[in-house]
């Protein structure tokens, strides 16, 4: 019985741990290590640092402790050998991602809430049976035996791999029968080993990998080890630098060789240097009070910080430059072609120019870009990578969810009032990158767009938006927020089976439940995105959260010059062309009229 | 001011979405053009001063000019910014020996008529291009003549009069 569909399926995971490995063997050449222990082609255990060359791997893979025989091995390239499940009572525990789509949840981070799995297992035994070139060479080994068992697997992986760099946990949703490149992948970047305990349990921690982006682990421009070197009046243009000479050289944004170091008030351009020698360095083409600041005295040692600056780059640009550049997220994880197609379609004039003066975690610097910019990203944990979409109606027709076909039992609907909207305001074109960001004098204007409609109480929300300097974005990010919480924010929680897993988070359904009714009482289906998923029973059933989905209705595309009236039109020309309505907003057969995307 | 976005053609391709964004830019270009924002296409002079010949009054001189010897005197001259078909009308009478009155375009000769006796209404649309100076001279006879009522009239567009000539000046 294999597959989600399959009447009487048997759910099997399969825990993988991709772990990177030399490619060299030990002593020879390139590599000079001599002695003994030989190593475990890990970096804890080389005894060749230089010539370490991590670019091998081995996946170790582990599954609860079923009856039957599962080869899901391969081993043909010894440099990246794939082993077969070691069964140690394997459990999977995750705690499930968030999308903020137009970044107005309460209480929730702009950027959504990142995922984790907790994958719980049983140490055992271990002889180096497998992934140990030196077998044969350690103390014990006697041939045509086994290896002698060392320890437990846990106490000597942990020896011999002091930091989790690079590693990827993998966890296998499949089902028994099924080959494990046709079972379902959900992808994590290993954080924590803990244990084992005393009862010899051992938990690993796989993180969504946007937590790399956390405030711990990626700030944006990264904090510099740089001073002042010598004391240097307001007006000189000879300024020179103590400090770490790749601080100078780094790039932080998309000016290429124009760079910026923030001087108390001061920002001070330069676009080279000169090496003095002992950590010295004087700077060329220097312009003193840079992007209207004022021009200070500088004494001896004081601190020096290197400024971060975009001009004119596409919003989402800036933020693939920050998970790429100044994260340890892998780049494969980072679509760039996608995320170009998704921006260039939806967001194609959406331009932002903007100096970061402070180290600043890259994670709140995406949420507020992501916000401000119109779009949002998310780790699809199936996908294998970071999502971006802009804030738009789906380019496909939804696939449609009812209680007969598609939701079990346990639909509830929640709403959140004080999430509701009844006026935004935005903030915009900055004037003071030294002042205050959430300061409104510190901006030159802002767009207010009001819900004439509202016979509610009022409830007004600012954005301060540095990101901003164009009045059309701040029209757009207005009124986009105000159309998607003008209405109470209303949640729809489902379960559905596992046939229908293929939605996940970020897919928008029609949800037709009784639930959710006119004032007549009529089924109402309505138009809902995934917002967080959730395996209830592995393999079995998942859980959906749902938000409400404002883009319901008909959008509209150029047509070609030579297109027939809209009553001539076919529906499939109706379906990818627009027309003008009548002044009703409907047109000539009484089906509503198009909409801007 | 208002800001000026760039538009790429391929925005309005076939099948691409009409986007909320781009229309809100397209309205907001057209201001920005006005204000002459950064980055704005530069509106061109010959933009400024189309006109066409209409029955809306954009120029009226209520005076008479009055000779009563032979003499040769513009009464008019006026250099325009932009270029079209002006209408001219004025009225004019001769004394007891003949007059005419010129209509000059860059001091050519392009109508000319011989006045009556008494006051006569005369309607011409002038054909003018940027820079052109449109003159109306009174030649009179030993016993003078009149020259009254001058008007130019355009179909509502506004008429821009500069002096001084277009000199070294390229504004074609």
């Amino acid at each position: 019985m294999t597959g989600p569909t399959a009447i009487g399926k048997a759910p099997i995971t399969i825990v993988e741990l991709e772990q990177p490995r030399c490619i060299n063997r030990f002593g020879t050449s390139p590599c000079t290590a001599t002695g003994t222990p030989k190593c475990y082609n890990t970096g804890a255990t080389c005894a060749d640092l230089p010539n370490f060359t991590p670019t091998g791997s081995i996946k170790w893979r582990f599954m609860d402790g079923r009856p039957g025989a599962f080869d899901y091995s391969d081993m043909s390239d010894p440099d990246n050998q794939e082993l077969p499940p070691i069964p140690c009572a394997v459990s999977v525990s995750t705690s499930e991602g968030q999308i903020n789509a137009g970044a107005n949840l309460d209480g929730r981070s702009a950027l959504g809430v990142t995922s984790k799995v907790t994958i719980t297992l049983q140490d055992f035994p271990w002889n180096d049976q497998w992934g140990d070139f030196y077998a044969a060479d350690r103390t014990g080994y006697v041939a045509g035996r086994p290896n002698p068992t060392r320890a437990n697997f846990w106490a000597l992986w942990t020896a011999r791999n002091a930091l989790f760099n690079d590693m990827i946990l993998t966890v296998y949703d499949g089902y028994e029968g099924q080959a494990i490149t046709a079972m379902r992948k959900r992808v994590y970047v290993l954080d924590k080993v803990n244990g084992p305990n005393g009862s010899g349990g051992v938990t690993l921690t796989g993180l969504d990998p946007l937590r790399l982006a956390d405030e711990k682990k990626a700030e944006f421009p990264r904090t510099s080890d740089l001073e002042i070197y010598g004391d240097t009046n307001d007006t000189t243009t000879i300024v020179q630098v103590f400090g770490l000479e790749a601080d100078l050289t780094a790039d932080f944004g998309n000016t290429g060789s124009d760079r910026w170091l923030v001087a108390g008030n001061e920002l001070i351009k330069y676009t080279g240097y000169t090496d003095e020698g002992d950590g010295i360095y004087t700077l060329t083409g220097v312009v003193r009070g840079d992007l209207g600041t004022t021009k200070e005295s500088h004494d001896d040692r004081d601190k020096l910080q290197r400024a971060g600056r975009y001009v004119d780059e596409q919003f989402w640009r800036v933020a693939s430059d920050w998970l790429l550049s100044h994260t340890e997220i892998p780049s494969a994880f980072v679509p760039v072609t996608d995320w170009d197609a998704e921006g260039n379609e939806y967001l194609p004039t959406y331009r932002t120019t903007r100096t970061v003066i402070d180290p600043t975690p890259v994670k709140d610097l995406i949420a507020e870009l992501s916000q401000q910019g119109l779009f949002y990203i998310w780790w699809s944990e199936y996908d294998r990578e970071i999502k971006m979409l802009a804030v738009r109606p789906p380019d496909t027709e939804p696939q449609t969810f009812t209680d007969a076909a598609n939701l079990l039992r346990g639909s509830v609907l929640t709403r959140e009032p004080d999430s509701r909207l009844t006026q935004v305001a935005v903030y915009y074109d900055q004037i003071d990158v030294f002042g205050g960001a959430e300061d409104t004098a510190n901006y030159k204007r802002r767009f207010t767009s009001i819900d004439g409609d509202n016979l509610g109480d009022t409830r007004a929300k600012s954005i301060f938006a540095p990101w901003i300097t164009n009045r059309t974005q701040a029209v757009q990010l207005a009124v986009r927020l105000l159309i998607r919480y003008r209405a109470v924010p209303e949640f729809l929680q489902v379960t559905i089976d596992a046939k229908d897993r293929e939605a996940v988070l970020g897919t928008v359904l029609d949800i037709e439940t009784r639930t959710i009714v006119d004032s007549e009482g009529n089924a109402n289906a309505r138009r809902w995105q995934v917002i967080s998923s959730k395996e209830l029973r592995a393999g079995h059933t998942y859980v959906l959260r749902c938000q409400t989905y404002e883009y319901f209705g008909r959008f509209g595309r150029f047509a070609p010059e030579d297109a027939p009236d809209f009553s001539a039109a076919t529906d499939e020309q109706k379906a990818v062309g627009a027309w003008y309505a009548g002044d009703d907003g409907l047109m000539d057969d009484g089906s509503e009229g198009y909409q801007y995307q | 001011m208002t800001d000026y976005t760039s538009h790429a053609d391929s925005l309005f391709d076939v099948g691409r979405p009409i986007l909320g964004s781009v229309a809100l830019e397209a309205r907001d270009n057209v201001i920005a053009t006005a204000e002459g924002a950064v980055g704005a296409p530069v509106v061109n002079v010959q933009a400024l001063g189309k006109f066409t010949a209409g029955d809306t009054r954009r120029f009226y001189d209520g005076s008479t000019y009055t000779t009563t010897s032979a003499s040769t005197t513009t009464v008019y001259s006026q250099e325009y910014w932009g270029a079209g078909v002006l209408r001219l009308n004025f009225e004019g009478e001769r004394g007891s020996t003949s007059a005419n009155v010129n209509v000059l375009v860059n001091g050519v000769t392009i109508h000319t008529v011989s006045l009556t006796s008494s006051f006569a209404a005369y309607t011409f649309d002038i054909t003018l291009a940027l820079g052109d100076t449109l003159s109306l001279t009174r030649v009179t006879g030993n016993n003078g003549g009149s020259v009254r009522y001058i008007e130019l009239l355009t179909n509502g567009e506004q008429l821009l009069p500069f002096g001084g000539g277009l000199g070294g000046w390229n504004l074609v």
